[in-house]
């Protein structure tokens, strides 16, 4: 297995953030607390794997999220992250 | 109710078919208890535990199309020395179970009710959750004019190119265009080189349309494209991007 640190994005991330974010993750718009940058969270760059996982401002590089998975618990540090967004789903038109 | 693209944790999905794309590449199609279909350009987890407790887990891209609710398939790249996807195309057979997650995503995603054209840019098996999109374009009613350019080392590393040449000889708005980084055969009919600016002016649907551009591949091919896109006047919102490296294994 290749353990080199490659840079991936944030929807390799999703399945393991579900949980936080009632269902999917990768759309969840995150504000990076240093350079205000704003983007879906499946394009920030991902490092590392499962166990701990970094997301970071693709302008600046600023780290957005931190999330361990330890025990069966999922740790998330949002603290790189001014402002996180998400958009509700639209019930006024109801599903066919 | 149920809805597409619902994320289900984790649960045992069967093999219910494997087919070999290319001589590393395979597809493998399961029917899972839980599934209430995806949408075209989200992935899934797949977790392996050897019997010894050790667990490794990995993303793949869904390769059917949306609406084929009763099997979902993936198609994996057999990585050198990858732990999960060498034994994903060399050991799995029809009737094994392992276990899935999802399916996830919600950014890199296409409806097929979207008007924007559809650019479509692949990378060797980034072109994996592009090919949902086109088998899910294909089924629909509503066919947005589409463009696939897809850039693979030598021909016969070109995935689902039967399929891909069918969709493009019916004429309905998807020209598909090849490049071949790694060979140039003396009969090749497709581009060479890598994807470059003047491959996209030649090739792909221009900015002035504003299309809705999705780039998938290893890092570097996705950051190159995205970074000709917009010289040449697509918006940033616009591209959206999906990376993978060895490290998530990712087809």
């Amino acid at each position: 297995m290749n353990h080199e640190m490659t840079r991936l994005d944030g929807n390799a991330a999703g399945g393991a953030l579900a949980r936080f974010f009632a269902g999917d993750a990768t759309a969840v718009m995150v504000t990076c607390n240093d350079c205000g940058a704003t983007s879906p969270l499946g394009a920030l760059h991902l490092y590392g794997a499962r166990m701990g996982m970094v997301l970071r401002c693709t302008k600046c590089d600023n780290v957005n999220l931190r999330a361990v998975e330890i025990n069966g618990v999922l740790r998330v540090d949002a603290k790189g992250a001014k402002c996180l967004t998400v958009q509700m789903p639209d019930i006024s038109t109801p599903e066919e | 109710m149920t809805i597409a693209g619902e994320f289900r944790d984790w649960q045992l999905a069967t093999v219910a078919a494997v087919r070999d794309e290319t001589p590393s590449v395979r597809t493998i199609a399961f029917t899972l208890p839980e599934w209430s279909g995806h949408l075209a350009g989200q992935h899934v987890d797949v977790r392996l535990t050897a019997e010894d407790g050790y667990q490794a887990e990995r993303s793949y891209s869904i390769a059917s199309a949306a609406e084929q609710a009763a099997q979902m398939e993936i198609t994996v790249e057999r990585i050198a020395n990858g732990e999960v996807s060498t034994y994903l195309t060399g050991e799995l057979r029809v009737g094994d179970t392992l276990e899935i997650r999802g399916p996830i995503g919600g950014y890199f995603t296409w409806r097929p009710s979207t008007q924007a054209p559809l650019m479509l840019i692949a990378g060797g098996s980034g072109v994996v959750p592009l090919m949902s999109m086109l088998r899910t374009r294909d089924r629909s009613a509503m066919r947005a004019p589409a463009a696939l350019l897809y850039s693979a080392g030598k021909r016969d590393g070109v995935i689902y190119r039967v399929e891909l040449d069918r969709l493009a000889a019916k004429n309905d708005g998807l020209p598909v265009t090849y490049t071949l980084t790694r060979e140039s055969p003396t009969d090749w009919q497709g581009e060479t080189g890598r994807v470059d600016e003047r491959m996209l002016k030649t090739h792909a649907i221009p900015a002035e349309l504003r299309p809705v551009v999705f780039v998938c591949g290893p890092t570097l091919f996705v950051e190159a494209v995205a970074e000709h896109l917009l010289r040449l006047g697509h918006v940033e919102s616009a591209i959206k991007t999906e990376r993978f490296g060895p490290t998530g294994e990712r087809s």
